[in-house]
Formats: C-alpha cells, structure tokens, sequence
C-alpha cells in the first residue's frame, strides 16, 4: 500500500511564559479577581453579580492570552507501524510434548495454517518475524524453524526489539513461546508473582499477545546429571555421582553406564521410580594424571519426549595427590637421614626407602646367623623390573647398584634406562659409593644422565654452592621468588664438603649449581625421552637443614631445594615449560572459553616471541579457533573463544622448533547444556500470561490461534514532515474580548457611584 | 664389557643374603659419608667412659655398612659447632649447674632442625642427682614435650638388631624414655649406663663389671648401643610397611626377640 501525503490542524497551546512565571502570572490574576469581587460587597445584588461577571470575562480572557491558544498545522506521510513475532527457538521447543510432536513442530504447522490471517495482518503493518534464542534474529517463515538456542531470555528479546526494529515502536508482539525462561522475567515470576514480571516490563511501549506451547506438568522423561569434584588424584577413589530422575514414564529396571573417554567402565541396575531424582554412585580411580572424561548414559524409553538428557558428561582434572618415591642406599648417613626425614614428613609423598645396613665384608662377632637382625632382604628383582612403573621418582642415594645385585646389574639399569625414557624421574646424590666411584659412567645409565660421569675419587674440597647463571631461574634452584633475594639465600648457606667430579653437560642438560665460583659442577638437570634426571654430587646438603641460624627461614633450604628438585622431576604441571590452562573444566554451551599459553625455556625464564600453533575445539572434528601466534614479552598468548558445541573440547598446541613431548601441550574440558533449557523443560504459561496482563496484550489459546486476535495499536502513523503554529490571540476580536467586558464594567460601576 | 668387579660383584655375593652389600674398593678409603658422634660439654662434668664413645662407633663399622669418624669430638651446648654434628651424646654422673639461656635455646633450634640427643645416665642409681638435673634441663629445653618411657615397638628397638629390652651397666629402669615431637623422637635417654658397659679400660678390656646379667647383658647392651647409633642415622626405617610385616613374622618364629 502506498504512503500518502496527509494535513492535519489540531488546537494546542503555546505559553507565554515558561513554569513557575506561568503560574505566578495565574496567581497575581486570581487575586487581582478576588480583590475586584471583595470591592463589589454592600452593592446591589443583581449588579454585584453583573459587574463580577464582567471582571472574571476580562481576567479569564488575559489568563487565556497567556495560556497561548494555537492551532498547529502539520503535513505528513501515514506509514504502517511494524508488528513483531517473536517466535522461541530455544532448544527447549525440540521437547515432543503437543500432541506427541516437538513444539517448533507446532509452531510451523500453526505457522502453515494461518498463512492467510498473516497476510491479511501485512496489509495493516509491516509484519516482521523474530527468533528469539541466543538473542534476536530476524527470520522468515519460510526458512526452517530452527531450535538450537541455548537459552531462553525473553525480556532480554522483548526489550532489544526496538533496536531490533530500527527505533520503531511495534503496534503490537506476539510471543511464541514454551515460557520455559530461567533469566529475569523466570526468576522475577518465582520470587515476586505477577508483580515482579509487570516490575521489569514497565518500560515495555507495546502490547505483548502470547500464545504458550508445551505442557505445564512436564513431558514424559528420563534424564540424567553428572555430578564429578572439580579435580581428582591419581590412583585415589573419585566419586562419579549421576542423578537419574523418571517422569511420566512407567516404572521399569535400567542399565546406567558410565563411560571414561569413550570406554564402558562401569554398569549399575537401578530399579526407576517416579519422584525424585535416584542417585548411582560410581568409584573410579583414575590411573594417569591429566584430563579425564566422565559420561554417564541412561537408555532411551519408549515416549521419552527428551533423548538429549539420557545422557551427561564432564571433565575431571587429575593431578598427582602424593609423588611415589624409591630411595635407595648403600649406607646410612647423615644425608640420608635428612633427606629421608624430609620425604617420610611431606604429606604429598609416599616413601619406599631401602638401606643396605651391612655389607658382606663386616661380620662382628654380635652376628650369630643373621636372624637376630632386623634386616630384609633388598627386593631389587622385583623393584627394578615389575615395580619399577609404580613409581614417580627413583633415587640413588650414595648407592652402587653392584653391591648387591646376583645378576648382572645391567639388566636392572637399562629398566631404569626404559623407565626414565618413558616419562619416570631419576635422581643420583653424591657419596663415596656414587658416579665414578660406583663406576656409572660405564654402566648403561649413563645414557640418561645429565653429564659424562668420570671415573675418579671425589675431592675433599669445602666450597659454597654457586648458581650458575640457569640456575638463578630455574625452579629447582629458587629458594625465593625474588631473583636478588634467591642469590642472597644460596650466598649464606652453609658450606658442603667432598665433590663426585662430574663430566661435561650432556645434551639438554642444564648446569644448576657449581661448587664455589669457578670450581667444578655440583647439579645438572636434564630431559630425556619423556622423563627427567638429575646430578647432585655431594652428600652434605644435610648442613643447609642444621643452619643454626635463629631466624625463623633458617634451615628451611634444604626442604626448599629437594622439594623444587622432586617436583621439577616428577614433572609437577606447574613447572612444565609449556603449559596450557583453560579457565574451567566444564562449560555451559554458549560459555566464553579463555585459553592461556606460557611458553617458557630451559632455563625457566620466559619465551618471547615464541611461534605457537595450535586449535581449540571438539576433540575430534572442526576446531572453533585456530592459533597462530607469537607469545609475548610475558612467553604468554591469551585467546578467547566460545563453547560452541557439546561434547569434550581440547586445546592442543604445540611451540614451533621445540620438539616433542617438551614442545607440546593440551588441556581438556567438557561443553554441556546445563543451564536449564532442556534441564527443566516444563512449559510456563503462567509466565506467559503475566508478560501479557502486565503490557495490556492478549493471551491467545488453543491449537492454532488466529494472530489477529493479538493486542495491538491503530495501524497508523503519521510521520510529520511540516509543522506550522497560527498563535489565536493575536487577533481583534480576542483584543475586543478582553476591552468591551472591561469597557462595560467601568462605566457600570462609574453611574454606580463606585470607584 | 662386564668389569672384573662387576663379575665378582655378579656372581661371587650369590651366596650372600640379599640384603648384604660389598663397595667399590675405592671409596672405602676416602673420607666421604663419614657419619660421627660428639660428645656434650657438660661444665663441671667429666666425661665418665671416656672412649666408650669411639669404642661404640668402632663396633659400628665392624657391624654394619655404615662408616664412621672413630674419634667423638666434644662440642658446646652454647655454640654454632653443634650443628655440625647431627648426633650427640650427652652423659655425666653427678649433677650439674643449670645450662646457660643461650645454650638451652641452641639445643631447642638443635633438635628442631632434625639433631637427635642421646643421654646416659653413669650412676647407675635411680633418681640420681644427674638423672634430676636432665630432666630439669629437659623441661627448659623442650617445654611441653616431656620425657616418657618408650614402647617396645619403637624403631631403637629393631634398627639393626632386634631386641626384646634395654640393657647396660646396670638395670635401673626396664625401658628408655624418650621425648616425642610428632613422630620423631629427637631425644633417647637410658638410665642404665649404656656406655658404662661398653667402656674398656686402658688394658683393652671391659672396665666395668656388668650386672646382675654379666657378659650376656654386655652383649645386649652393646647391641642396644649400636642400635642407638643406627637410629640415629635412620629414624623410623624399621617402622615403614615394607619391614614390619618381615620383621613381625621373624620374631614370632624365633619366639621373641634375639638375646
């Protein structure tokens, strides 16, 4: 329909005077009234009542000329004002509760059906179709009616139709929907009734008519929830809680599965009732540290109106709860009390210590045949084949794998050899039984070491310890934060005595540590294959325990530098040199994702302008987001992305140039849909009602209700294009209405004899 | 290529128990992993068994793995050269003045750094004048941790030999004491004049009659001594899982404790 031209003229008022002026001009009137009709008293009454009559036409006539009475020509164009539909196409609408079909099924049928009532309603308005769902779309109904919204915020979509609308106001809404809102206006009708919905929709300049879609009662389901601790141990009981709740559906026994990373792990039987939710408990025990991914599955039953809920999932992080170690030596010392004492006291450590506490060469006479001591057998058959996996850490602490063994040592050696280059930690301590005195630089360990081990007695020197310049970074050696204050711990500690000579560096070792300013190296770190060894060649650091400082840091290195060591060893996450970190395990569809990346160096200090690739996504299929980036001053790349799909997603990078596994790392976590829309799917027509009583729109009902039945405005608009303002009392017979009445009063009260 | 000693290392020990070990040749020799014991200063007590002390640790080498200084230095409660001896003795058979402020808090900062005491009483008397002073001394030392008798299933009794009781010179008290910080037991002290039954006389004989169990209760109290020593070196070792279950099994089949 074309848009025509139109003039109209309407009376209005243009005041003479702004306010408060207005009104004290009116005032000064209405007295100046009152003193006139004060005057009139003791005179006739007839002529009182002409003579007053007369002032009030005058005065009335002065407070009208102030008033300023105008008539307002404008020249326009009608248009049509818009009319929205706002159509849910949340996922909730996937529910099969009308009459056994989903509820967008509804909609597109009713849709289909009254296609003719539509058009009539276009020739009155500009009709415009919305989805509302992950906010506001504009949609056509001949498109598919999608409904894959992750949430449903209905105030959000009614109050974002204006801008929806270019700053239009509709003549009317008509909302679509199941009801099913979990944001404000949800929230709002659960705390405050009624009034809490008109409470936020006041703002509201039009007429919302709804038509509601689903069942109240709920539809026929069996859904299942997850509940899992945010991390879990390794090798340690985790709790798997899944919640099972049966509504509508009769009664029967069920398998409940639960799955880790994709494996059946675990089936329970459960005996459904209707009611509350039925809790199965499972108890896994994670075996490796790192993501695990929990699913639990409930079968579909026949008239389930909601299959995406018969199944749940999560990610538990795993971390190491207490490092395994194995401390072996030849003989007791003070060193390996102390540090024995600092492992069996760590909470986070579990101890297998092995002493060799005789020799066969020593056989006092107080030894009869052996069974009045307190001596085992040393069980290194089974330690360094079968056992050896069980273990995070294996030190040998001043000990001489010869002294002891029946078989050819080799044999054990190249397992521990195996163990280091399959991710295990190894650590050697000095004494007079360890590196060259207990010939390992011939032994097939000395493959994995950090440094060629000499033959050759160690020197009876005292010397300080002295950071080497990687050193001054790196995490074991970091008494303190504060890189001048860790110089100033290691300058003060007590001085050691005897140095194991150790070789040159070995390829991707680091020097920690040297004995005295140019003496020779005392520890040497290094990654081999997947795991890590260390070199200490000195068995007096029990000294750095017994400062004998009465400061309350004192004594405190020795705890400090054996505890960085073991973790730096046993590969604790926070000392991986590169580290992804996600900023949660699990996230809602729709959730923003923050991805960090530290990219850090041999020497621990970060890597800038380090190149990182890398994908964040599904863990198999289409990646979200694609990295490529060089890190920053910080060895840092910060990407945010959006949880798009369900499911586990992963991070994976991987630093340019840095070879594997050392260059490599990926953090995992789970996409569910949490929030509600499918968690709670009962339709809420009482919602639905409110939003239509507070707005003054009409609630539509049956099974395929006729739009036009929607409250809305007159189609009509005029959109001025002129405007013009003829001001009446400037005329003369205004001047003639306000002179004649005074004129005549004058003269009255003048033959009256009055003043 | 197997190195000669290596080969011997392989084969030779196969008759040995497991549990024995030989070192390489080399570093038997130097004076690394040398462990010592010192000697408290006590002002105005001389030191009653003098010698007993490296006569101990000799009889130490002799038993077991373990290398040790032969000579027990002396070392004052007040200074800075106790820490660097992890392990000290201290013994006396007469009463003596309270321990200086500056030496009490020394031996507190001392046993809480990971030092350990053991202290022998010489009167073979109880409730001795010297058995007074310690524990008075104790009480400053260490308040709140007071010195209690110790449990047979404590880790000195199986940490080289297992024993079934204490012994000494004489038979005062049926148990040591101890004092207990957590699980640790930095403190031991006998009451039965341990080093007097180990002490020799310039002769080279045992100086001091032993009674009333005369040589066979020497011979505990030597064991019981180098348990001492190996206790000190090891802590709670013999406590971990992995022995308790042999070592209970061995005492139940030899009927109780070696004598």
């Amino acid at each position: 329909m074309k848009e025509q031209l139109l003039r109209t003229t309407t009376l209005s008022w243009e005041p003479a005077l702004e306010g408060w002026l207005m009104l004290a001009a009116w005032f000064l009137l209405a007295a100046a009234l009152a003193a006139s009709l004060y005057g009139y008293r003791g005179v006739d009454p007839r002529k009182r009542l002409l003579l007053s009559a007369l002032r009030l036409v005058a005065i009335a006539n002065l407070a009208m000329v102030l008033a300023g009475p105008a008539r307002v020509h404008t020249e326009g164009q009608q248009r049509r004002d818009p009319l929205a539909v706002l159509i849910d196409g949340s996922r909730s609408m996937r529910v099969q509760d009308v009459d056994g079909a989903a509820r967008s099924s509804a909609v597109e049928a009713w849709l289909a059906s009254r296609s003719g009532a539509f058009e009539r309603l276009s020739e009155e308005h500009r009709l415009r179709f919305f989805l509302v769902g992950d906010g506001l779309e504009p949609w056509t109904p001949s498109a598919a009616l999608p409904s894959d919204g992750t949430s449903t915020d209905l105030g959000q979509a009614l109050f974002g139709l204006q801008e929806a609308l270019a700053g239009e106001y509709p003549a009317g809404v008509l909302l679509v929907s199941d009801g099913a809102d979990r944001s404000a206006l949800g929230r709002a009708l659960r705390s405050e009734g009624e009034a809490g919905v008109k409470r936020l929709t006041e703002g509201l300049a039009f007429p919302v008519s709804t038509w509601t879609l689903g069942s109240e009662a709920g539809p026929p389901d069996l859904s299942v929830s997850l509940k899992l601790p945010p991390f879990g141990f390794v090798r340690r009981p985790l709790a798997v809680e899944a919640s099972v709740q049966l509504s509508s559906l009769q009664a029967r026994e069920i398998d409940v599965l639960l799955r880790e990373d994709g494996e059946i792990i675990s089936i329970r039987s459960l005996r459904l009732e209707q009611g509350d939710p039925q809790v199965v408990s499972f108890e896994v025990k994670p075996d490796q540290v790192g993501f695990h991914t929990y699913r639990v599955e409930v079968p579909t039953l026949s008239g389930d109106a909601i299959v995406e809920n018969n199944s749940a999932e999560a990610t538990v992080k795993v971390v190491r709860d207490r490092t395994r170690v194995l401390q072996v030596t030849s003989r007791p010392s003070w060193d390996v009390k102390f540090l024995r004492r600092l492992l069996k006291t760590d909470p986070n450590i579990d101890l297998v210590s092995f002493f060799i506490l005789r020799n066969s060469e020593r056989k006092g006479p107080l030894v009869r045949n052996g069974g009045e001591l307190s001596l085992i057998a040393f069980p290194y058959e089974e330690l360094f084949t079968e056992d050896l996996q069980g273990f995070d850490l294996v030190i040998f602490q001043n000990f001489w794998f010869g002294s002891f063994m029946r078989h050819p040592s080799d044999r054990f050696l190249l397992n521990l050899v195996d163990y280091v280059r399959a991710g295990g930690a190894f650590l050697m301590i000095g004494g007079d039984t360890a590196f060259g005195e207990g010939d390992y630089g011939n032994s097939p360990l000395a493959e994995v070491m950090p440094t060629d081990i000499p033959a050759g007695a160690a020197r009876p020197d005292r010397f300080r310890a002295v950071l080497t310049e990687t050193g001054q970074r790196h995490p074991i050696t970091r008494l303190d934060r504060d890189e001048a204050r860790n110089q100033s711990r290691w300058k003060q500690l007590p001085m050691l005595q005897n140095l194991n000579p150790l070789g040159s560096l070995r390829r991707g070792a680091v020097a920690l540590l040297s004995a005295g300013q140019s003496g020779g190296l005392l520890a040497a770190a290094r990654s081999v294959g997947k795991g890590r060894t260390m070199a200490f060649a000195n068995d007096e650091t029990w000294r750095w325990s017994m400062s004998g400082a009465s400061d309350r840091s004192a004594g405190r290195e020795h705890a400090l530098f054996w505890r960085n060591a073991i973790r730096w060893l046993v590969k604790d996450v926070e000392q991986e040199q590169v580290q992804v970190i996600l900023d949660a395990e699990n996230y809602d569809l729709g959730d923003p994702v923050q991805v960090q990346v530290r990219v850090l160096g041999e020497n621990y200090a970060p890597r800038a302008n380090m190149e990182v690739v890398g994908s964040v996504g599904p863990l198999d299929g289409e990646s979200w987001q694609e990295l490529s980036e060089r890190t920053d001053a910080d060895g840092q790349i910060t990407v945010t992305t959006t949880a798009r799909e369900e499911g586990v997603m992963v991070a994976r990078v991987d630093v340019v140039g840095v070879p594997d596994p050392f260059g490599h790392a990926e953090a995992r976590a789970s996409v569910v849909e949490r929030r509600g829309e499918l968690a709670d799917p009962r339709s809420r027509a009482d919602l639905m009602a409110a939003l239509s009583e507070a707005t003054g729109g009409a609630v539509l009902q049956g099974e395929a209700p006729d739009p036009r039945d929607m409250e809305r405005r007159p189609a009509n608009t005029l959109l001025a294009m002129e405007r013009r303002v003829e001001v009446l009392w400037s005329r003369w017979w205004w001047l003639l209405l306000a002179v004649v009445p005074l004129g005549v009063e004058w003269t009255l009260r003048r033959r009256l004899g009055l003043r | 290529m197997t190195s000669r000693r290596k080969f011997l290392a392989g084969m030779g020990l196969t008759a040995l128990a497991a549990s024995l070990a030989s070192f390489p040749r080399r570093g038997a020799a130097n004076e690394q992993s040398v462990a010592g014991v010192a000697r408290l200063k006590i002002p105005g007590v001389e030191d009653p068994r003098p010698g007993a002390l490296a006569d101990l640790l000799r009889d130490v080498e002799h038993n077991s793995s373990l290398k040790s200084r032969l000579s027990a230095e002396e070392v004052d409660a007040g200074g800075q050269d106790l820490f660097n001896h992890p392990f000290v003795v201290m013994s006396g058979d007469r009463s003596f003045a309270p321990l200086s402020e500056e030496a009490v808090g020394n031996l507190r900062l001392y046993l809480r750094e990971g030092g350990f005491l053991f202290i022998d009483d010489a009167t073979g008397r109880q409730n001795s004048a010297f058995d007074q002073c310690v524990r008075r001394e104790l009480k400053r030392i260490l308040p709140g941790a007071p010195l209690v008798s110790i449990g047979r299933d404590h880790a000195v009794y199986r940490s080289f030999f297992l024993l079934g009781g204490v012994a000494g010179r004489m038979s005062v008290r049926p148990y040591l004491e101890g004092v207990w910080q957590g699980d640790i037991t930095p403190v031991l002290y006998s009451s039965n004049d341990l080093l007097g039954a180990l002490w020799r006389s310039s002769g080279g004989g045992y100086g001091l009659e032993v009674v009333p169990g005369r040589e066979r209760q020497r011979a505990q109290a030597l064991r019981l001594a180098i348990n001492v020593v190996l206790f000190a070196l090891t802590g709670n070792y013999k406590r971990d899982a992995v022995h308790v279950r042999t070592l209970l099994k061995r005492m139940r089949r030899q009927g109780g404790y070696a004598r």
